[in-house]
């Protein structure tokens, strides 16, 4: 079943605590020399997808291989302890030991693996140089700083070349700036050691900035999965779109119709919402909108536009007014923060106009996702 | 977050959809032989718990004339019937009532003036206010007959001869003297409890309720000591199943004027003619009244715990001490150190270096003997200090390492249900007077080869008193943070291995603390041991008793063997910076 391509395979993977379902049906697979990203809010069950990779916590159903090395399996009864899959792994809290130094902490791995004395010593500086802390080779763990103590476990994670490098929220604990700082470093280390990794991460612009495939979760199951441009692009449901923050507008189906060419396999629909107002997306023509059905409109804030790009025409796309609440200046753009009758929407533009409060906001179709909403009460 | 532990609606009924394969348990097979210590630990910890309980209970309803019944309730019956069991019961309950008050009364105001006055010489008392709580009660007492005994005290005495009065004290034989001692040494139970507490709550609390307008002493009350109430009830629990329990006090001063308690009675019971029926039924009576009231506290004191500290550094108040109450803080403070410490000690020390002891201490006929011949002539008390050194090494190892690998079990092993009903089994020993695990386990020895062996005691003490250590350790295990160890256990270390690089390092000073706790607590055990000795394995505790017939000095000469002992253990967890108390 497994590949030489597939660095990780997780098939059907299931695991409760006592009657809470943490994880149902989890399947994915991380290729080899690449990351996969797991973004999700927060309890979405992440981290017990890590700690079953991990085998820190045991599922109750599924199969999990590691470089083609099954190291769980529920039908079989395989289920390798945490030390026999050879992994390397960052926490959250980074777990440095404090009762030993840095050379200590980082050498770990290799000091279990019975390597000697010269080598260990050899392979401990040279990734301490990779992470540039290596003046602190001999310092007591518990004078570094957070950034350092970040570096220190990375350093300890890659160090005996595992086949995997799990990390959990990583850069969380950082401070905005040194998470920036982090994240670009843990990019070269990546592109320079070429290590498989799975990234969990509720910040989208981590896992997009490092993963080549996203993995998108919601109440223990997986909403999306993808490169980034394509989910970021097309998201494939009204959770993925809010999670992502998308405007959401919530509305009526007044009209259904093939898109484009017959064949293709999309539909324009029109939402009602507001008073009186139509929005039109697309949405796959399979979908279940019927018109008079509840559904949701997506679109980025990137893509609502305070003007009518020139060479469109009203068919392309809707156009409504909007007042303009806020706006801040965020560097390069604006951000507007808007009302369409009640409705708040942002959107990102240029220089807002200094004389009127009332704008016209510009939706195109193809940037407006439009999905079915199954039931009033699924709100959040 | 997890719903509490309910049966599960979801589970059964996947099970029913034919998924019968997969459990929804953790997978027994793929455990490594290492990963099941713990599961083993707990196991052997039940086991040490359930066999002397089960091995009493089946005694307690045997019949002791063995015609026709297997069993039968006649021993139970038999108690009710025993003369002067309802007096032993009723004393048992004033000794408990009263010490616990008293001592609660004591430490809390020991501890409120360490803590939050400017007494002078504070940082001395609060390590001498600790000091009863290492030593024996039992050796207190002892000093405390040879100062006090009606006719020839060491008080009465030298009142008499260097100040011509003749003051008669209350005679320490009898309920009175039993609660002056154990209130002395108990007092630092409560004092280690909210003493923490004290110390890290926020005076601003306090001057919020003045600023109100409370008086001084209302804002104490209202708000210090309702603040500390939670610290206040644990210590009291402990100190009230714990005097309550306690035998050789009461045998050293209630006993003689015939005042029997229900440890003392136990203890006759089982004296020739022995008579095992009723003692294990007494026993059996008393582990369910532990059991109820266990359970109780579980459900309703477990619950308060509120904790009053903000953890945001405030510095608390500092009450300037002037005029009276500076009078009556120091007098308290003086008065406990006297004693509780000084005054027994001095008197152990005088008593060993009398040839004869007359009541007064003569200085030109001091001598040493009394040390040489329990130090090398006396075969008893040769055996009975290495005995109590073996014993004190072995237990405390042995529970240490039983209570650490429980510890693991405890945090995270199985699931939640089973866990919590581990954890109360294996707290169960903390309730029962060890008097009643030296009948169990006297019940079990009398049919196994153990009997007359210090293997047997030894097993005795680590199953009456390991739950101490497991209480500590599985407390300091659950706040060291997981993912150290799990990180270990990811860079490729087994179980065992990460606990000897990481844990075991992190966990040292907690550990040690406790070893040392138990070595203390064995070294002055009497209550169990004085059913099981015999020739060749008596304790220094038994010694003491046993010495008491032959002279005097013999008995303060050992005991203040022992007071080296124990003060050492002190000197070396004071050096730890590490108090330990189980909550
Ligand atoms: N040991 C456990 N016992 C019971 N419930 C647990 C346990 N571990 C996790 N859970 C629950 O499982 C759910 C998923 O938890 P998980 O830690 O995987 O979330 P997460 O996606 O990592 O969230 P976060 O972003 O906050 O870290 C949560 O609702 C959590 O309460
Ligand atoms: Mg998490």
């Amino acid at each position: 079943m497994s590949s030489n391509l597939e660095a990780v395979l997780v098939k059907d993977v299931r695991k409760s605590f006592g009657n809470f379902e943490a994880l149902k049906s989890i399947s994915f697979e991380v290729e080899r020399g690449s990351t996969v990203a797991l973004l999700g809010p927060s309890g979405c069950g992440k981290t017990t997808m890590l700690r079953c990779i991990a085998g820190l916590e045991e599922a109750e159903e599924g199969t999990i291989s590691i470089s083609g090395r099954t190291v769980f399996d529920s039908k079989q009864r395989i289920n390798l302890r945490p030390e026999q899959r050879d992994l390397g792994v960052v926490f959250q809290s980074y777990a440095i030991w404090p009762h030993m130094s840095v050379a200590e902490n980082v050498g770990f791995p290799l000091k279990l693996r019975g390597v000697g004395r010269r080598e260990l010593e050899g392979r401990i500086d040279r990734v301490l140089d990779i992470v540039g802390l290596r003046e602190w080779r001999d310092a007591p763990s518990t004078r570094l700083s957070g950034g350092q103590q970040q570096r220190v476990a990375l350093a300890r994670a890659v160090i005996h070349e595992p086949q995997l490098v799990l990390f959990d929220e990583p850069l969380s604990n950082l401070d905005a700036q040194l998470r920036e700082q982090m994240r670009l470093e843990l990019k070269v280390l990546q592109e320079r050691l070429q290590f498989t990794a799975i990234y969990v991460t509720h910040d989208q612009i981590e896992a997009v900035a490092l993963a080549r495939k996203i993995v998108i979760m919601n109440h223990g199951r997986i909403e999306a999965i993808g490169p980034p441009e394509q989910i970021f692009e097309r998201p494939p449901t009204s959770f993925v779109a809010r999670f992502l923050g998308f405007n959401v507008v919530e509305g009526v189906v007044s009209r259904i119709e093939p898109l484009g060419n017959a064949g293709t396999a999309t539909i324009s629909v029109d939402l009602a919402f507001g008073t009186d107002r139509l929005i039109r997306g697309m949405a796959p023509s399979g979908s279940s909108l019927r018109i008079g059905s509840r559904a949701i409109a997506c679109f980025r804030r990137e893509h609502t536009q305070l003007s009518q790009p020139e060479g469109t025409v009203d068919a392309d796309g809707s156009v409504f007014e909007a007042i303009v609440n806020a706006t801040s200046y965020i560097g390069l753009h604006h951000e507007f923060l808007l009302t369409v009758d009640g409705i708040e929407l942002r959107a990102f533009g240029s220089a807002p106009s200094a004389h009127s409060r009332s704008v016209r906001a510009f939706v195109r179709l193809r940037d407006c996702f439009i999905f079915a909403q199954p039931g009033p009460d699924r709100g959040s | 977050m997890a719903p509490p532990d309910a049966v599960s609606p979801t589970m059964s009924d996947s099970n029913q959809q034919g998924c019968a394969t997969v459990q929804p348990k953790r997978l027994l097979f793929s455990r490594s032989s290492e990963a099941l210590l713990p599961w083993l630990a707990v196991a052997l910890g039940i086991a040490l718990i359930a066999a002397p309980l089960a091995a009493m209970l089946l005694q307690s309803l045997t019949p002791a004339d063995r015609d026709g019944a297997i069993a039968s309730l006649a021993n139970f019956a038999a108690i009710f019937r025993t003369r002067g069991i309802y007096d032993a019961v009723l004393n048992t309950l004033v000794i408990g009532v009263a010490v616990t008050v008293f001592s609660t009364v004591l430490g809390f105001a020991l501890a409120w003036i360490v803590s939050r006055t400017d007494l002078p010489g504070r940082a001395l008392f609060e390590t001498l206010n600790l000091v009863p709580f290492f030593l024996s009660p039992y050796v207190g007492a002892i000093s405390w007959i040879y100062l006090a005994a009606p006719y020839g005290g060491l008080i009465h005495n030298s009142l008499e001869y260097y100040f011509g009065v003749d003051v008669q004290l209350p005679t320490i034989y009898g309920l009175g003297g039993v609660i002056w001692v154990l209130t002395l040494f108990y007092a630092p139970y409560v004092y280690l409890f909210v003493i923490g507490p004290l110390r890290r709550m926020d005076g601003a609390l306090e001057d919020a309720a003045r600023v109100h307008g409370s008086s001084f002493l209302y804002a104490t009350w209202h708000i210090t000591l309702r603040l500390t109430a939670p610290a206040l009830m644990s210590g009291a629990l402990i100190v009230f199943v714990t005097s309550a329990g306690l035998f050789d006090v009461p045998l050293a001063l209630s006993l003689p004027s015939g005042i029997p308690t229900v440890p003392t009675e136990i203890y006759k019971f089982v004296q020739y003619p022995t008579d095992f029926g009723r003692a294990s039924s007494f026993g059996v009576m008393i582990v369910v009244v532990t059991v109820v009231l266990t359970l109780v506290q579980r459900r309703y004191v477990d619950r308060r715990r509120f904790d009053t500290v903000t953890g945001k550094g405030y510095r608390p108040r500092t009450i300037r001490l002037k005029g009276w109450p500076l009078a009556a803080a120091l007098g308290l403070e003086l008065m406990y150190v006297g004693t509780a410490i000084v005054l027994p000690l001095l008197t152990l020390v005088l008593v060993s270096l009398s040839p004869i002891w007359t009541g007064v201490f003569e200085p030109t006929r001091a001598t040493f003997h009394n040390y040489q011949f329990v130090l090398f002539e006396s075969v008893l008390a040769r055996d009975a200090i290495l005995n109590s050194l073996i014993l004190a090494v072995g237990g405390a190892t042995i529970s240490v390492l039983l209570a650490l690998f429980q510890s693991y079990y405890l945090r995270s092993g199985g699931t939640r249900r089973p866990r919590s009903i581990v954890d109360a089994t294996l707290s169960l020993p903390l309730g029962i007077p060890p008097i009643i695990f030296g009948v169990a386990f006297l019940i079990i020895a009398v049919r196994t080869p153990l009997l007359g062996t210090l293997s047997l005691i030894l097993i005795a003490y680590i199953a009456r008193f390991f739950p101490y250590a497991t209480r500590s350790i599985s407390a300091m295990l659950l706040s060291l943070h997981r993912e150290l160890e799990e990180s270990a256990r990811c860079c490729g270390a087994s179980f065992l291995q990460s606990l000897w690089f990481v844990a075991l390092p992190l966990l040292k000073p907690g550990l040690v603390a406790a070893w040392i706790m138990l070595a203390i607590i064995f070294v002055r055990e009497l209550g169990a041991t004085v059913l099981l000795y015999t020739r060749g394995t008596e304790t220094l505790s038994v010694a003491l008793l046993l010495m008491a017939d032959r002279s005097t000095g013999y008995v303060a000469a050992l005991a203040v063997i022992q007071v080296v002992l124990l003060a050492g253990g002190f000197a070396l967890l004071r050096m730890l910076r590490v108090t330990t108390i189980e909550t």
